[in-house]
């Protein structure tokens, strides 16, 4: 013993340093028992039970107690055997126990004495249950069997996550009870993989490299951390005592899947629909391979696969269709030089399509996975595993139709590597369990310059929005007639280059240590203490092509442009909408109203000259993090039976914007208060591990991404101002592509010629601001900190039941509730003037010191009560911040069957409530992805209207994914499979312009009272033929074909009431009928519908401009309009 | 099989599914507001106001000083000193910013209705009148900066959306119901045409700033009000859950006002 402490007081410390800086999470599991002496029932102490495994280098043992009870922790996931030894005993077996990833499963043994006359010598014990009894966490376990056999359309692992309850896809990833995806920890063998900046999945991996996955919905105990919603825990495959490995390519080819229907505006003239046919495919092909190096001592795993995906879309022109006024649907209005248009009785123009105007776009991407894996058991007490992946890739193509390519021609280089290591000991007989594991995670992408078909290089022309309706042949030309009398018009019209770009560079060194102590003290304990140590960097560059992102105010010309006259007078200008600078450090003496299109490395301010070239106003920031958790917990198991696992956490967050440009006054934040208690109780009422009755509740912190401070803490800013068109020289698209405002424009708005930046004048950029009301920043340098903030987080609690009613096959039923406590926003407590980053309606008023040098310097800010400027009147009123709310309830009814006896199942249903005014972390209706940072709590004029269903709310959800292995020769096997899913649909909102956020910003109506979509049914089938065609060697054949019923329900709509017209909220207005989307036209339901809708006023005071495209199909982010079609997907392997 | 187990765990679940409904069963959200419809207030508008200068919202403007004593109030307490013809100090009214540029309106004592009842000297209940009375409006003012300003627009603020058809049964019309009438110096002008000298358009807003507020009554007066006047909205209108609502206000209004001081010749 003292050996061994001593062993131990050097062991730990170095382990210690070696990861110190450390991530961490569960890859193994854990089997308890009793032994038991088969003739009296007493437990057996002293017998030697012995844990095997082809997933277990060597042996684990243990010896049973006094009380015949006996643990083996810290075993990877796999199939095992237990044997229990003690002389005077036949050896007792116990086989077939699935292991999972953090499952503590129950295998108790009994054991027959020599003297009982038998004809076996081994005592085999029945099957084993498959219920974790060690915990009350709601998910489930995606075994590599499931992965293998379950068709899945997205090739990449997350995906196999939908199969949890209550979890569904959202723009960013996979939503789990609720919340948003960026609120998830990803984990890839123990390693945090989320994205620094945004929280979201960092790493891709094929299913092929895959070992299962460990799907947390919620409510997990305090070793598991930076998460305020769900885990997905994976855990990569492992070599073994025999070479394994297999050769596979999966090719699903675009030509036997159909189109779906073209997305367009109503009335625009220019509408694509994917066009697989054309020749788009996904694609994989790889090799996996592996073995011992030496047996049960060191086994290796690796692998490599490319994987390239083509996407083909076609975009064409159509033309409205021309009538005589007077006749039914024949309608005059706006658009048109000459005649009439025909629309349907629905309100949508009657379009052609002009042949010969097809143009095929095409996105894809080229990534190449590599991994590898070395497991080294030094000895029975001691192991090592070391894990690497990356994934160079890239993306490239035109991504949007409304514009030239050049606008939304990309191609971007990124890549993300893993690497972590981990060490797991055991001491004083195994009673204490000390973990270590280290890891880096780093991400970049790179934008590259793409000289686009029309001679517009991508990255250096400054983009366009022509705004205002426009003819379509002011920008390309058209076949001779086919757009007569202005029957070809767009809006929104993107010219010249990409716009926004970014260049992020993240790291991610993190790691853990951990102790498990394992006692008894009136009954079992597993107390565990840890530290988490998690060290994150977000560097980016951020600027926009050309210098600024701009925009045409007011121009409307229905006839070929003329530069000489079109731009002028009333309010025709060009708009520089977004352009970057920085407000300098105040000792650079530069003051604060004036910017800096960068800062040099000493922090000085640069003016890198827009003017003279193409070198845009870039926005530089460095950002870090250390996000470090503590947490003590205890699994205290009494009687066997009843088990209580209590804990706590404690997390740190200190975020610093490290740029240079960042203020002194606000560059950093840090929350060091984030005691998170956890507890559950798991009653096992078979007393045989095969069921129990659980409840939870804890209180889970979300870990703020980097880009809050980027953003926030940076001195980040943009520019806006205003030029008169005339002054810009030839901007007419068809003769000047590369038009850049910045460049040629000559006359700030309201000034006189000469008076604004640009070539012909002496200022610079970093004096636009001195030039008066034409150009002004259009947010505040940084946004202070309410002193006494608070972290965000949920609560979850639960319970529920579940019980093996046949061997590996467990039903269940689960109710889970969670609610939001605090929540981090920056808000505006003055209309917009300053911004501050605060709890919405927790947070006390604070003044921040006045200084000269700062910008808010004695400002006081509020973040429980603000001013909001009526807009329709003028005057101001006062109101309470209103506290953020996301609540979500479901119960879930399961069935899952573990893979025996040649076949498995996950079913389940759901019925869930998710409401409030706060979605998470991104704006799901326009995809605004700022965690912490979204317009949701900005302005309390935001605000009316937004409490209802949010829409992640689906309220019911089927869910049924199986495979069966049918044996049709001793050499080959059949496997069909099917992975069905029903979704009710999303909920509708009718939204308007917010006068100063702009569209989809305001809620005219409130939230969701436009109803629900139809619901989303896909069937998803597979077969694979397995034919062992020699020896270790099988090939394999496969066929999976995804929306076998080729359904294409709407997935989303047109939210936007009116794009035009700003509008306040029709506070609390209701609407006889909730269920107006489902109608075949749903602004004339929704009109009919709502007593108050025909009243509304734009905040003018004007009947606003409706939309008539609202309720119609329109792709979101990472949303397609319609359900994806039909398709096939053929595969081929080779194993061994 | 244990039977013991079947009933413990049938038990258990039907405690989780009738928990689980208990909980989930209530929904807070989307409930129409049935509490019975009051006029929180009535104010003049300046209908050539324009809100093109946005997010700007004066730092320290008089009057509305934060934090904002009275949150959750349409009425801000104001230390508008002269206001609410000398009723108080403390004049709990609408809130006017600073004159301080051509986006904000110059507010005066005529432009707001409504007040405060002072409780116990530092508590004030906002108080709901019977009757409203505007006094000395001007329905012209031009101020410092030469920007002129046009009060044509009576707005009564109701506490929630109300049925469109008691004031506004055409949307496409601006013509109120016979339950609703407007006298000018004793005369009725509601039902005023297109081609008189003078025409008042009467409209149901239901767009409203905050979530205690509602839709509103306007009536405007095209192109100006008369000055030295008297005008006497009065009717009846409902809620949509059928509760009726009397209203009664009244504007007087005095001469225009021209602040603006010409430059001195040079």
């Amino acid at each position: 013993m003292r050996k061994k402490l001593l062993r131990l007081l050097w062991v730990a410390p170095v382990a210690m340093l070696l990861f110190a800086g450390s991530a961490a999470a569960q890859s193994t599991g854990t089997i308890v028992g009793v032994v038991n002496d088969a003739a009296t029932g007493k437990p057996v102490a002293g017998a030697l039970v012995i844990a095997t495994s082809k997933a277990l280098q060597g042996e684990q043992t243990a010896v049973t107690d006094s009380r015949g009870q006996y643990t083996i922790s810290a075993l990877p996931p796999g199939d095992y055997r237990l044997t229990a030894q003690l002389q005077g005993f036949k050896p007792a077996e116990r086989s077939d126990i699935r292991l999972r990833v953090d499952f503590t499963l129950r295998a108790n043994l009994a054991m027959v004495p020599e003297s009982v006359q038998m004809d076996e010598q081994v005592v085999k014990t029945g099957t084993a249950p498959a219920v974790n009894i060690g915990s009350a966490e709601a998910g489930t376990i995606v075994s590599k069997e499931y992965l293998a056999a379950v068709p899945l359309a997205s090739r990449s692992y997350e995906q196999a996550a939908v199969i949890a309850p209550t979890a569904q896809r959202d723009a960013y990833g996979i939503s789990f009870a609720g919340a948003s995806s960026p609120e998830n920890n990803y984990i890839i063998d123990g390693l945090r993989v989320s994205d620094p900046g945004f929280g979201t999945l960092g790493t891709n991996l094929l299913t092929n490299f895959v070992d299962q996955l460990d799907v947390k919905v919620g409510s997990f105990m305090p070793e598991y951390g930076y998460s305020s919603a769900g885990i997905i825990n994976t855990v990569t495959k492992s070599g073994g005592n025999e070479f394994h490995g297999s050769i596979w390519g999966n090719i699903t080819p675009g030509l036997f899947t159909p189109s779906t229907p073209a997305i367009f505006l109503n009335g625009q003239a220019i509408a694509s629909q994917s066009t697989p046919y054309k020749g788009s495919y996904a694609s994989d092909f790889g090799f996996e391979l592996g073995g011992p190096i030496v047996k049960d001592k060191i086994w290796f795993y690796a692998g490599f696969a490319p994987q390239m995906n083509y996407d083909v879309r076609t975009k064409y022109v159509q033309s409205r269709t021309a009538c005589t006024p007077g006749t039914a649907g024949c309608i005059t209005g706006s658009g048109q030089t000459a005649g009439a248009w025909q629309q349907d009785a629905y309100g949508q123009y009657i379009m052609k399509p002009i042949g010969g105007t097809e143009e095929t776009l095409a996105t894809g991407f080229n990534r190449y996975f590599a991994i590898a894996k070395l497991t080294w058991l030094i000895n029975e007490n001691n192991n090592i595993f070391a894990s690497f992946n990356t994934q160079p890739t890239n993306a490239y193509g035109v991504v949007g139709t409304n514009g030239y390519t050049s606008a939304s021609n990309v191609n971007t280089d990124s890549n993300t590597t893993n690497v972590t290591l981990n060490y797991t000991g055991k001491f004083l007989d195994k009673h204490l369990l000390v973990e270590a594991r280290g890891g880096w995670y780093n991400s970049s992408a790179t934008p590259n310059n793409v000289v686009a078909a029309n001679g517009v290089n991508t990255l250096q022309t400054s983009t366009v929005q022509w705004r205002s309706t426009q003819q379509l042949a002011n920008f390309i030309d058209l076949p001779n007639g086919a757009c007569a009398f202005g029957a070809c018009v767009v809006q929104n019209f993107l010219t010249g280059g990409t716009g926004y770009t970014e260049s992020p560079k993240n790291n991610r060194f993190a790691g853990n240590v951990s102790a498990t102590g394992l006692f008894d003290l009136v009954g079992q304990h597993q107390l565990k203490a840890g530290v988490q140590i998690d060290y994150g960097t977000y560097d980016k560059v951020a600027y926009y092509t050309g210098g600024a992102y701009t925009r045409t105010i007011g121009l409307t010309t229905l006839n070929a442009f003329n530069p000489n006259t079109d731009g002028a007078g009333g309010n025709n200008s060009t708009q520089i909408y977004r352009m970057f600078g920085v407000f300098p450090p105040p000792s650079l003496g530069l003051g604060n109203t004036n910017f800096c299109t960068s800062l040099d490395a000493n922090g000085n301010c640069v003016n890198l000259g827009y003017q003279s070239g193409n070198y845009p106003g870039q926005s530089i920031q460095n950002n870090n993090t250390w996000s470090n958790g503590y947490y003590i917990q205890d699994s205290w198991t009494i009687a066997n039976v009843l088990t209580l696992n209590f804990g706590v956490r404690l997390d740190t967050q200190n975020i610093k914007n490290a740029t240079a440009s960042a203020s002194p006054f606000g560059n950093s934040l840090a929350i060091t208060n984030e005691w998170a208690p956890r507890v559950q109780a798991i009653w096992d009422f078979t007393g045989t591990g095969r069921g129990k009755i659980q409840a939870n509740w804890g209180m889970y912190f979300e870990a703020i991404p980097l880009d809050m401070s980027a953003r926030a803490f940076g001195s980040e800013s943009q520019i806006q101002g205003y030029y008169e068109t005339t002054s810009c020289g030839n901007f007419d698209p068809k003769t000047n592509k590369n038009w850049n405002p910045l460049q040629t424009c000559t006359n700030v708005y309201g000034l006189g010629i000469g008076q604004g930046p640009g070539n012909n004048n002496t200022g610079n950029v970093r004096d636009l601001v001195d030039y008066g009301p034409g150009f002004t920043p259009n947010a505040t340098s940084f946004s202070p900190v309410a002193p006494d903030l608070k972290g965000s987080y949920t609560q979850q609690f639960g319970g529920g039941i579940q019980y093996e009613i046949l061997q590996d096959l467990t039903v269940g039923v689960d109710y889970l509730g969670r609610r939001m406590g605090n929540v981090i926003e920056d808000m505006s407590s003055d209309d917009g003037a300053t911004y501050f980053i605060a709890n919405p309606s927790v947070s006390k008023p604070w003044t921040v010191e006045a200084n000269p040098n700062n910008p808010v310097g004695g400002l006081t800010f509020n973040p429980q009560s603000a001013a909001g400027l009526s807009l329709g009147t003028g005057t101001v009123y006062t109101v309470n911040w209103p506290k953020p709310e996301r609540s979500y309830d479901s119960v879930s009814f399961t069935v899952n069957k573990l893979f025996s006896k040649k076949w498995l199942a996950q079913a389940s249903y759901t019925w869930s409530s998710l409401r409030g005014n706060y979605p998470g972390l991104f704006r799901p209706e326009n995809g605004q992805l700022d965690p912490n940072i979204t317009s949701e709590y900005d302005l309390v004029s935001l605000l009316g209207n937004k409490t209802g269903p949010l829409v992640g709310n689906r309220t019911n959800q089927i869910k049924l994914a199986a495979s069966y292995n049918a044996t049709l020769s001793p050499d080959v096997t059949l496997v069909p499979s099917v992975n069905f899913q029903a979704l009710s649909g999303l909920p509708v909102s009718a939204t308007a312009v917010h006068a100063l956020y702009g569209a989809g910003e305001s809620y005219l109506l409130p939230r969701g009272m436009a109803g629900n979509l139809d619901w989303t049914i896909q069937l998803d089938a597979g077969a694979k033929v397995l034919w062992a065609i020699s020896g270790p060697y099988t090939l394999q054949f496969s066929l999976d074909i995804f929306n076998l019923l080729n359904s294409q329900t709407v997935q989303w709509v047109d939210m936007n009431y009116t794009l035009t017209d700003s509008m306040t909220p029709m506070q609390n207005a209701q609407c006889s009928n909730k269920n107006s989307i489902s109608q075949k036209d749903p602004l004339a339901a929704l009109t009919a519908n709502c007593p108050d809708l025909p009243y509304a006023r734009t905040i003018q005071g004007r009947r606003p401009t409706i939309n008539l495209n609202y309720g119609r199909p329109a792709n979101a982010t990472g949303l397609a309009a319609y359900q994806t079609p039909i398709s096939a997907r053929f595969g081929v392997a080779l194993s061994f | 099989m244990n039977t013991c187990n079947w009933t413990r765990g049938g038990i258990g679940l039907a405690v989780a599914v009738l928990a689980a409904m208990t909980v989930t069963g209530c929904d807070p959200y989307l409930a129409a507001n049935t509490s019975p419809p009051v006029v929180l207030g009535v104010t003049m508008v300046d209908t050539t106001y324009r809100t093109w200068i946005l997010g700007v919202l004066p730092q320290d403007w008089v009057g509305c000083p934060k934090p904002f004593p009275e949150p959750d109030q349409a009425w801000a307490d104001a230390n508008f000193a002269g206001l609410c013809g000398g009723f108080t100090s403390v004049c709990p009214v609408l809130c006017y910013p600073t004159r301080t540029g051509p986006a904000y309106a110059p507010f005066f004592t005529g432009n707001v209705g409504g007040s405060y009842k002072q409780d116990n000297g530092l508590n004030f209940t906002y108080q709901v009148l019977p009757a409203y009375t505007l006094s000395d409006v001007p329905p012209s003012y031009r101020d410092p900066d030469k920007v002129t300003f046009v009060y044509n627009q009576i707005l009564v603020l109701f506490n929630k959306t109300m049925d469109p058809q008691s004031i506004q049964p055409d949307p496409l019309a601006s013509v109120p119901p016979s339950t609703i009438q407007l006298f000018e110096n004793g005369v009725d002008v509601t039902n005023a045409v297109i081609g008189t000298t003078r025409r008042f358009n009467f409209l149901y807003v239901p767009n409203s700033d905050t979530t205690y507020t509602g839709a509103s009554l306007t009536v405007t007066g095209a192109p100006t009000l008369n000055i030295n006047s008297t005008y006497h909205l009065v009717g009846t209108v409902k809620d949509q859950q059928g509760n009726s609502l009397a209203i009664d206000v009244t504007v007087n209004t005095g001469p225009n006002l021209d602040k603006w001081v010409p430059p001195p010749a040079p």
